[in-house]
């Protein structure tokens, strides 16, 4: 789907499928010394393409807000789990709590898609697969993390992870929330109907103790990654959506 | 000494790398270089045919007590080797004194493990690696350092700029690994080999070096203000995806403290509430905006006097 928001705050370019374009809205506003060539391909790729939402000047602002809080979030979920992890895996027990713990990751089954990235694709990611990317990530760790929450025996840490939970909560809708501000779809969780995922970590091993705990080694890991990423994700995409400035910008879905 | 070159070029086969001092009596027979361990019991050979052999050093006759007790009479036994031992051991026929081999000594112990560090000063393009023996080598070492990222992967060379740099760098790193790389940094000498691993994850050794181009200027018509300027430090390749927070830290000249403050994102301050007409020293580090890793060493200093009325 196309999203084109245009300068001086000028209505919108939309089209109906039904209607064809607007009597008044029929045209691209382009910035002074766009040439006529890009004119013509964007009204060309335009008419071929299937419903596109308006998307006003007021959504673009909300959507500049939310990507603010989001990123915000993401650095106090990253304070908190700084504190999370360290309590948890002193409950785990050793070899969990000590420092140099390097254990080799067998990739039995995947738990979540992993943040680590090359930069180049990582700098070449679109809006919207960054912003998927990001949600579908926390969607699998928030289900994760709450599989784990119920099996803690030591109440106080129960306690901790419990609040985690819904902070982490609260970031998934707040990414929702950008997404939807932009006009981009949530995205379908990967393996949905993949039992294995649906019952969480320790499902393929239930009797091992220990791989079990090597599952909240690396869930704890996996968090601590992706939020990282997220904060370096939210901080490009507010660099690209600034609150207050609007700019010609075009983004394609699945491009 | 014109003889010394003409054996060189008539058995340059044998020439071997030993001293050029040379015995007294010509430059025959093979030469080679042996090492042996501080402390430990050396044995030099002579691998003559016949019986005995009489062993000098550096010139000098070596006392019959001194040499081999049991074991053949053409092997020469240094017992707890030192370093005052080292020199040019020699063996000669005992009638004719001539030379049937030189051997070189040096003495020494295996290299020490290399104290190693890493750094991402251009993230996320490369890490680069530094390391140091804790003292100055007495025998040749060379480096070979090589990584892995996690357990089990293939093993890749960490290229060195040039052989003694001291320094080697990683390219092609992936962002926001969950397991570490790990650095191999193997000290090689003559006598042995000793390795250091150094794990690290890309994100928290992320330092870059410190701002560029500080300017420190008057503001017109601003008695106590003074204006900073400065530039990212063109190490870091992409500010616009991985903006930069800086701290400014400055002092008046002649006070015993100084002040630190920030962290700022822009690339320029206005300094108020100094002292008019006083110089103020001004340092600028910068750190990755999202907190990871170090900040950077401080920038040089820059110096400058606020606005005076003329």
């Amino acid at each position: 789907m196309w999203t084109v928001s245009t300068l001086g705050g000028s209505k919108p370019f939309s089209y109906n499928p039904e209607r064809g374009l607007s009597s008044n809205e029929n045209y691209c506003h382009l910035a002074a010394g766009d040439s006529w060539g890009i004119f013509a391909f964007l009204c060309a790729a335009l008419w071929n393409l299937p419903a596109i939402p308006a998307l006003n000047s007021t959504d673009e602002v909300g959507a500049g807000q939310s990507i603010q809080k989001t990123y915000d979030l993401t650095r106090y979920l990253e304070h908190q789990l700084r504190t999370l992890a360290g309590t948890y895996l002193n409950y785990l027990g050793p070899p969990f709590n000590e420092p140099d713990f390097n254990p080799p990751r067998m990739t039995r089954a995947e738990m979540v898609p992993s943040a680590t990235v090359d930069f180049e694709l990582w700098r070449s990611l679109n809006d919207n697969a960054r912003l998927a990317a990001n949600y579908r990530a926390y969607t699998h760790l928030l289900c994760y993390l709450r599989s784990m929450d119920g099996q803690v025996a030591k109440a106080e840490l129960r306690k901790n992870l419990g609040h985690f939970c819904t902070s982490l909560q609260g970031l998934v809708v707040s990414i929702a929330s950008v997404m939807s501000s932009l006009g981009y779809p949530l995205p379908s969780p990967l393996g949905s109907a993949n039992p294995t995922w649906a019952q969480g970590p320790g499902a393929t091993s239930p009797h091992n103790d220990f791989l079990k705990k090597m599952d909240d080694f690396w869930l704890l890991k996996e968090l601590q990654t992706w939020l990282w990423r997220s904060a370096k994700d939210f901080n490009r995409l507010k660099k690209k959506v600034p609150p207050a400035a609007l700019m010609l910008r075009l983004e394609m879905r699945g491009f | 000494m014109k003889w010394m070159v003409i054996v060189a070029l008539v058995l340059p086969a044998w020439s071997a790398p030993c001293s050029s001092t040379a015995g007294s009596d010509g430059e025959e027979g093979l030469c080679h270089v042996q090492h042996g361990t501080l402390g430990t019991e050396l044995l030099l050979r002579c691998d003559a045919p016949g019986g005995r052999v009489e062993w000098r050093v550096n010139g000098t006759k070596v006392a019959a007590s001194e040499a081999a007790a049991g074991g053949d009479k053409d092997q020469l036994l240094l017992r707890n080797a030192s370093l005052a031992q080292e020199g040019e051991y020699s063996c000669h026929h005992p009638g004719t004194g001539k030379t049937l081999h030189r051997i070189r000594l040096r003495v020494g112990s295996p290299p020490e493990k290399p104290a190693v560090e890493c750094w991402a000063v251009s993230y996320p393009q490369t890490v680069n690696c530094t390391w140091k023996l804790a003292s100055e080598p007495r025998l040749e070492t060379y480096f070979i350092t090589t990584y892995r990222h996690g357990m089990g992967a293939k093993e890749n060379e960490c290229v060195q700029p040039w052989a003694g740099a001291g320094s080697c760098s990683i390219s092609d790193i992936q962002m926001f690994s969950i397991t570490p790389y790990v650095l191999n940094v193997t000290a090689v000498n003559p006598l042995g080999a000793t390795m250091n691993l150094f794990p690290f994850i890309v994100e928290q050794i992320i330092r870059p070096d410190p701002p560029e181009d500080l300017r420190v200027s008057p503001i017109p018509g601003e008695s106590k203000k003074l204006l900073l300027e400065w530039q990212p430090p063109s190490s870091w390749p992409f500010p616009q995806y991985f903006p930069l927070k800086y701290l400014i830290r400055y002092a008046r000249e002649g006070a015993n403290s100084n002040r630190t403050i920030g962290p700022y994102e822009q690339t320029s301050f206005i300094l108020t509430g100094i002292r008019p007409r006083a110089v103020h020293h001004v340092q600028v580090a910068a750190k990755d905006f999202t907190d990871y890793g170090d900040y950077s060493t401080w920038s040089p200093l820059v110096s400058g006097t606020p606005w005076t009325q003329p």
